[in-house]
């Protein structure tokens, strides 16, 4: 019985990571940009394709494919930012329908491209770990690891880093920030590749895991919502903290009641935190 | 731009009016007429696998009528057009969809869809106008005395576990404690309380009847509390072929050694099942059912089977091309019998037909469970996949 709980425990852990990885992209761009970005599920859903494409397709080693869709993601990242939101920066409303209208293109563009059926990707990695009885996945241990490296990463980045610090000023208050000398235009279209990155990371590394699909976005963009209101819109230390009590709050009622109860919960959660916390669990009282 | 001579471009258009004339001449003289047919189903969105795989299998049967000449008809002779129509895999769709075959493009015959939603709304369109409909979907509802315009290709889950259950039983009466895993949707509720009736009437235990949303792609969570309670066997329900070797790869990664079993339809290729299940090491043994046997030296089956991958590339192993073509097929046999397009004289002839199709011969049933015999009796197979490929186990009629 005991066994049964740590293999929970476990699951715990690996749906939180994924959940992290899809909603640390989706904060920061609304963060730096005050962007609602519902083309984040797409830009992960393209991020899986493009690393398909390298590793599957075209043979490349596994970190060279994690490393090009990452830089490919980033680069489409900023031409989106430059083309589509540069024009509704102060313009949330309009930025919201331009989020939704690139969503349907890029789905439409992966469907065209890659088919209705979904794509599996060759696991690189293989096995699983039997620890007396709890199993665990190596890829699923790559993912978790992965996780904890960018999110440490992204953290570090903000904190230590020139470019850091001046994004966490725009985003802290942007007039200020200009006044200061520092060049908003260029934290938006950068702040956009970076969330552009984590996301193609996130939909590359779940590809792995699961399978890819053109359709993926929507709901992977609606659990990264989720996460991101329910940890505070903005704000990175809540998205991960989110994404934990999200993934373990899932993980748990499937293995206890019926696992369509799973989504349920995860909008039990949030309609409880917009009421007695409507600003998230870090996120700031507006 | 260069100023062509005013007589040259005169005997330009002289030639292209001419080139359009006469082939419009010609084209009519091979036709008297056309015989338009529609197809509703996913064209986008997650169902677009089943819905194009369902215009397969329609456009390949316009395909060899025409080439025999069309439908011969009252001395005249009627060339097949197919009208296809997107629903998403929804009501709304399949409703926006009739109403546009029906009322705007003159559509009295409709293939598809498999989505239950939609063909339930198109019904309230299509039965009182008396068009002739073939559909797919699980849904129990869909037939009844009410709505005899309609026709279900082939058996739902309700009904053709009574066949494939004491089959597989009798193959392996080492299973005696089984789990469900399937869609919480009309689909899958329909399907797993079909099976689970008759395992249930042959003493099998059902320790557990499980519902994802369709969404879902992590299953450990699900799969821990199923393998907890130690099952013989795990039945994927209606599970999309998308996701379950998905299901199957994580029991295996969780230390399952039973036995996996699923329904018509879940699987499409059964290579590419094998690198979604993690290779063959968890995918071989995977048995699920089947309606035609695409490997077959049935020289109509081979000869199917050559035109759809010189027209669409890989075939799927799924049933919608050779049972919808076969509906196609059975619906132009009555009208050429009848010598009528008339939806009513058709359907009773339908109804009666004899035809040897892709999916075995064209038998229908349901007058039990539904107050009249609409529903296709295909043959039916339990299969299961082999180093990429698809190997019968059993043919169980």
């Amino acid at each position: 019985m005991d066994l049964f709980y740590f293999q929970i425990l476990i699951n715990s852990l690996m749906l939180s990571s994924n959940y992290i990885l899809i909603s640390l992209g989706l904060t920061l761009i609304f963060s730096i940009m005050r962007i609602v970005n519902f083309a984040h599920g797409e830009l992960f859903m393209a991020g899986g394709f493009v690393f398909f494409t390298f590793f599957d397709l075209l043979h490349f080693p596994v970190m060279l494919s994690l490393l090009l869709s990452i830089c490919f993601l980033f680069l489409i990242g900023l031409g989106i930012e430059q083309a589509f939101f540069k024009p509704f920066r102060d313009d949330p409303l309009n930025s919201l329908v331009i989020s939704f209208g690139l969503a349907i293109l890029l789905q439409n563009i992966f469907l065209i491209l890659f088919g209705g059926l979904e794509k599996s990707v060759q696991d690189p990695i293989g096995g699983v770990f039997n620890l007396r009885g709890i199993f665990i996945p190596k890829s699923r241990v790559v993912v978790i690891l992965f996780c904890l490296i960018f999110t440490f990463a992204l953290f570090a980045f903000l904190k230590w880093t020139r470019l850091g610090y001046s994004m966490r000023a725009v985003a802290q208050d942007r007039e200020a920030s200009a006044l200061q000398g520092i060049r908003i235009d260029k934290i938006s279209y950068i702040s956009f590749g970076i969330g552009s990155a984590l996301a193609a990371l996130g939909g590359a590394l779940v590809g792995i895991l699961f399978d890819l699909s053109p359709f993926m976005g929507v709901p992977a963009v609606t659990k990264a919502f989720i996460v991101v209101i329910l940890g505070g819109m903005g704000s990175l230390n809540g998205t991960v903290i989110a994404g934990i009590i999200l993934g373990f709050s899932e993980s748990i009622i499937s293995s206890f009641t019926q696992t369509s109860f799973a989504d349920m919960i995860s909008f039990l959660l949030l309609i409880v935190i917009l009421i007695f916390r409507p600003q998230g669990i870090m996120g700031k009282n507006y | 731009m260069k100023n062509y001579p005013k007589r040259s471009r005169k005997l330009s258009l002289t030639i292209c009016l001419a080139t359009v004339l006469f082939l419009g001449f010609t084209t009519s003289l091979s036709y008297g007429g056309e015989w338009k047919i529609g197809t509703i189903s996913p064209l986008t969105g997650p169902g677009t696998f089943w819905g194009s795989t369902i215009l397969h299998g329609v456009e390949l049967a316009a395909d060899d009528l025409n080439a025999k000449g069309g439908l011969s008809v009252g001395g005249e002779k009627y060339k097949v057009v197919v009208t296809p129509c997107d629903d998403k895999y929804s009501g709304k769709g399949g409703s926006d969809c009739a109403n546009r075959l029906v009322f705007t493009d003159g559509v009295k015959y409709i293939y598809g869809s498999n989505a239950s939603a939609s063909v339930l709304a198109y019904q309230a369109i299509t039965t009182p106008n008396k068009i002739l409909t073939f559909c797919d979907g699980y849904s129990a509802e869909i037939l009844s005395p009410e709505k005899s315009y309609t026709f279900q290709v082939y058996g739902i889950p309700l009904i053709t576990a009574r066949d494939e259950v004491p089959a597989f039983l009798k193959m392996f009466p080492q299973v005696k404690q089984i789990a469900f895993i399937g869609p919480n949707d009309a689909s899958g509720w329909g399907t797993s309380k079909g099976y689970i009736t008759e395992f249930k009437k042959h003493g099998v235990t059902i320790l557990s009847d499980d519902f994802y949303e369709r969404t879902v792609k992590d299953f450990y969570p699900s799969l821990t509390k199923i393998l907890a309670k130690k099952p013989d066997l795990i039945h994927t329900s209606a599970s999309a072929p998308g996701t379950v070797p998905l299901i199957v790869k994580q029991a295996r990664e969780l230390g399952y050694k039973g036995l996996f079993l699923g329904i018509q339809g879940a699987l499409a290729f059964p290579d590419e099942f094998t690198k979604a299940a993690g290779g063959p090491q968890n995918a071989n043994g995977y048995m699920y059912v089947n309606v035609w046997d695409i490997n077959s030296q049935d020289p109509k089956i081979k000869e199917f089977v050559g035109k759809y991958q010189k027209k669409y590339g890989k075939l799927t192993y799924v049933f919608n091309p050779p049972c919808f073509y076969d509906a196609v097929m059975v619906s132009a046999k009555a009208i050429e019998k009848l010598q009528t397009f008339d939806t009513t004289k058709v359907r009773d002839a339908v109804e009666t037909m004899q035809h040897d199709g892709l999916s075995g011969p064209w038998k229908l049933r349901g007058k039990a469970e539904f107050g009249i015999a609409h529903q296709r009796d295909t043959a039916s197979f339990i299969v299961k996949v082999e180093n990429d490929k698809e190997v019968i186990v059993k043919q169980i009629k």
